[in-house]
């Protein structure tokens, strides 16, 4: 009873995260400010937000749409980065401006459309989130693979090292490492917290070849003469992939909290970008005087529940690939 | 059991039935007068008999390194603000009733007296005044502390630069000669007005240790009780202050940066001045709501438009901004009246001068460049910016038009204005990325000419200005022309306005250095800030000026009292 609770949870996360990650590559086709396509002086445009075409540059759904022959246009007809979109003109006060049917979800200090940016900001989430954990992964498995295959001396400086790094406190070393940094893109936030967040993975790929390397499949491959190198990738590493399938899952939703809270602190992501995190920082400024709850209730139920649907999935994967669980 | 659970909910809604609905205090009509719209003080704020007692609460952002007002790692200018005055005094001080001239009046000097050749001055010290530390004041302590900041080892090379080839005689107990090598027309106010005098007692030692740096002394009227980090200073009055007594017995500075955390203690009243109000907030409490009441009832507010303008900086080192035709289209760029409504909130003023705006020194006849994005691609292609290869970015000589603004994270109009110039100058066919620089490596960043654009203010709390640091072609390195501005024509106007003292004849050529200025665009220059304050309503004495709010004239209506009939 408990197992198929459990599976109907993770299923469901498993579409939450699908759906999340289709809305992050999709982002341009759900929320732009050109069309999905529009015919304008006898000729047709396909795609003009990505291809960007010259006749159309500095034009706006709104302003095409009066235009245009015929106009398919995107179900957001905001681009992420489109300053006082809707009727700034007749606006009496300054953004940000509450959900309307201009704007779904109100818009921004700089009357940026919400939705649009929280659709793009998906994206960004995403990327930080996935590769800074295949780079965890890509550290864990080397070095805990290393560790527990050799043992000794090597399993020793490994080991200490893992725990050397543990001590720190995350967000704190990452704000150090992103205080010497240049930051002009997504990449060194990556690296930081890629190169941080890589000791839970080591420690558990150490145990499972540690486990497995005793195992008679592991003999039977030194005794054919297999290279040390062989054997630790292509028979103990990919068995020992289970356990890092789930702690991966988990440490997605941590590198997207850690993003979050560095966009939240001004070093996340550099403007224009849209990301979840910047538009908290924004919703801090709007608390009381003036207020502004569509800053802070949106983003944050869309980092809540990414979140919550990605340690869904974990768990469901925990139960599914661990017999004990 | 039921039964009598039923009861006793039954007897707690009778309870809260027959309990009489609390007082109400009337309300009071919430439309907020056009004065307290504007930001002008109602005259009872002057007016009345003063008494003494009380706690002045005030709020600054910033807490400073130190509060030794010579050292350049304490420089701040808001810490100025609230020492200088009130701990410290200098010589003379500026007249605050003289607005917007701003002349000296006497405050530790008795007198002075200016040689004809302005070379030379003899100033009279006041006598019977003591340190806060029982010492008795006198000419040794004006000679140690302009020994201190003249002594080329300690960390006072900003406030040294203004005393180029000076030297201090002590000529007897309570007079000083100074005397320097070469004219300049700031001379008097930087001599007089702009140096805090120490007991020389207490700069013996090292200069980045001393511990008046935590706990300064000086002749002023309140004297330095405390200071928790973090948290706030403490000043109490000081009893045996030479002149008229200072009013409230206690004066807390507290320092509160994150201006949402600012805005809900002063909501809850914490303030008796607050200060640096966000323009968002600032409109927001204007609406006649119930919710703005204890801000509408509770405060007067206040608008006064500092001596500061911003700017953004465009580096002259690099290729692109090399080219004023280029530094003029980026002004045509600017969306000036979209900041204005939606950011500045019709709250700064935009300017064109970098002088006081009230001043004789601003060219009326100078004429704002507006936004003009058509004029700006026709000031572009003159320039050799064309989009040749049709990728959407200009390009000249095969280099495209990319370049990086960089920008203080904490700043949060920077993170408004950011992004709107992007979006314009991409328009346009220019590229701009955003590099985020903590505002401590920010100015040294600036100083080291490593940047491509920037955004920053030069503020002063006197009216007159020396522009020479920041636009003589001179001050690239050591200075503060981080933007490598090189006009022959300024540098001349530079040199002869320092040599200048009919105030008429400087004022003229400092018109003139306007419009070169202007015409050279080595910045795209953006607003005046106002100092957007307020007090609480049993708050008297505080009248805005350029030199801050005089501390010793501040005096609170006792809780009972009848406020003074405004005629």
């Amino acid at each position: 009873m408990r197992r198929s609770r459990l599976k109907l949870r993770g299923r469901l996360a498993l579409w939450a995260v699908i759906a999340l990650v289709l809305t992050a590559i999709a982002a341009d086709l759900l929320a732009a400010d050109l069309p999905l396509a529009v015919r304008l002086d006898g000729r047709t445009h396909w795609l003009p937000m990505l291809t960007r075409p010259v006749p159309l540059r500095g034009a706006t759904q709104q302003a095409l749409a009066v235009r245009a022959e015929w106009i398919w246009r995107t179900p957001v007809p905001w681009g992420p980065n489109q300053t006082f979109a809707a009727n700034a003109a007749v606006r009496d006060t300054p953004p940000p401006w509450g959900p309307d049917g201009n704007h779904w979800l109100g818009t921004d200090e700089l009357g940026r459309d919400v939705l649009a940016r929280l659709i793009h900001g998906a994206r960004v989430s995403l990327t930080v989130g996935l590769l800074s954990v295949a780079l965890c992964v890509a550290i864990g498995l080397l070095l805990g693979g290393l560790a527990g295959y050799y043992g000794r001396g090597v399993d020793a400086v490994i080991s200490r090292v893992t725990e050397i790094m543990i001590t720190f406190p995350t967000l704190f070393f990452v704000l150090a490492v992103l205080g010497l940094l240049r930051i002009s893109s997504l990449f060194p936030l990556v690296l930081v917290i890629g190169f941080t967040r890589w000791t839970d993975i080591a420690r558990l790929v150490r145990a499972e070849v540690l486990k497995l390397k005793g195992l008679d499949f592991i003999t039977a491959s030194r005794a054919l003469g297999l290279s040390d190198a062989r054997i630790l990738v292509r028979h103990l590493l990919p068995n020992a992939l289970s356990p890092v399938l789930v702690a991966a899952t988990f440490a997605v939703a941590s590198a997207i909290l850690i993003e979050s809270a560095l966009s939240f602190l001004g070093l996340g992501a550099p403007p224009p970008t849209a990301s979840w995190g910047e538009l908290l920082t924004q919703a801090h400024r709007y608390l009381t005087h003036p207020g502004a709850w569509w800053l802070a209730v949106f983003p944050g139920m869309c980092i809540a529940a990414t979140v919550l649907a990605l340690n869904e999935l974990g768990e469901a994967l925990r139960a599914l690939l661990d017999p004990r669980a | 059991m039921n039964r009598r659970l039923l009861l006793a909910l039954l007897l707690a809604l009778t309870a809260c039935k027959d309990k009489k609905p609390a007082q109400l205090p009337t309300a009071p009509a919430l439309k907020p007068s056009l004065a307290w719209i504007k930001g002008e003080l109602p005259p009872e704020v002057l007016q009345g008999t003063p008494v003494s007692g009380g706690t002045f609460t005030v709020r600054v952002p910033t807490e400073p390194l130190g509060l030794n007002r010579l050292h350049d790692q304490q420089v701040e200018g808001m810490m100025a603000r609230y020492t200088v005055g009130s701990i410290y005094e200098t010589l003379a001080e500026l007249d605050r009733q003289t607005h917007p001239r701003y002349t000296l009046k006497p405050l530790l000097a008795e007198s002075w007296e200016e040689s004809a050749d302005h070379l030379t001055f003899t100033i009279k010290l006041r006598k019977g005044v003591k340190f806060h530390n029982g010492e008795k004041f006198g000419s040794k302590d004006v000679k140690a502390t302009f020994d201190a900041i003249l002594l080329p080892t300690n960390l006072t090379n900003s406030i040294r630069s203004n005393f180029p080839e000076l030297t201090v005689t002590a000529t007897d107990e309570y007079t000083v000669v100074m005397t320097t090598k070469k004219a300049h027309f700031m001379h008097r106010n930087n001599l007089l007005s702009a140096v805090p005098i120490f007991p020389a007692s207490a700069l013996k030692g090292d200069f980045n240790t001393l511990p008046i740096n935590r706990a300064p002394i000086g002749t002023g009227p309140f004297r330095f009780v405390s200071w928790e980090t973090g948290k706030s200073l403490t000043y109490l009055r000081n009893d045996e202050y030479w002149g008229p007594k200072a009013y409230v017995d206690k004066v807390v500075i507290r320092f509160v940066k994150d201006e949402t955390v600012a805005t809900q203690l002063w909501e809850r009243g914490e303030f008796d001045l607050m200060t640096r109000i966000q323009p968002s907030v600032w409109r927001s409490i204007e609406a006649p709501t119930p919710g703005n009441a204890w801000a509408i009832t509770g405060y007067h507010r206040i608008n006064f438009v500092e001596n500061y303008y911003s700017w953004i900086g465009w580096n002259q080192e690099r290729p692109f901004f090399a080219d004023p035709r280029v530094r003029r289209a980026l002004a045509m760029l600017y969306p000036g009246e979209k900041v204005a409504k939606n950011i500045d909130m019709d709250l700064e003023l935009p300017t064109t001068c970098p002088y006081y705006r009230p001043s004789a020194s601003c060219d009326p006849q100078v004429k704002p460049i507006g936004y003009d994005p058509t004029a700006a691609i026709a000031l572009l292609r003159s320039a050799g910016w064309e989009d040749h290869n049709g990728d959407g970015v200009l390009d000249k000589d095969g280099a495209p038009f990319k370049f990086t603004f960089l920008a203080n994270p904490h700043s949060v109009k920077l993170s408004k204005l950011a992004p709107l110039l992007q979006e314009e100058f991409k328009k346009v066919g220019i590229e701009m990325d955003v590099e985020k620089v903590d505002a401590a490596q920010y100015v040294g960043r600036l100083r080291a000419h490593s940047f491509d654009a920037a955004s920053l203010g030069w503020n002063n709390n006197d009216l007159n200005t020396d522009q020479f640091q920041v636009y003589h072609s001179s001050q690239k390195t050591g200075g503060s022309n981080f933007v490598s501005y090189d006009s022959k024509a300024a540098d001349a106007l530079l040199e002869q306005i320092r040599d200048t003292f009919d105030d008429e004849e400087r004022h003229a050529l400092e018109r003139k250095l306007h419009q070169v200025i202007y015409e050279d665009q080595p910045y795209t220059f953006l607003t005046n800030r106002p100092q957007l304050d307020a007090i609480k309503t049993h708050v008297r004495g505080i009248h805005p000026s350029l030199a801050w709010y005089d501390l010793r004239k501040v005096w609170l209506l006792p809780p009972n009292a009848t406020p003074v009939a405004v005629p």
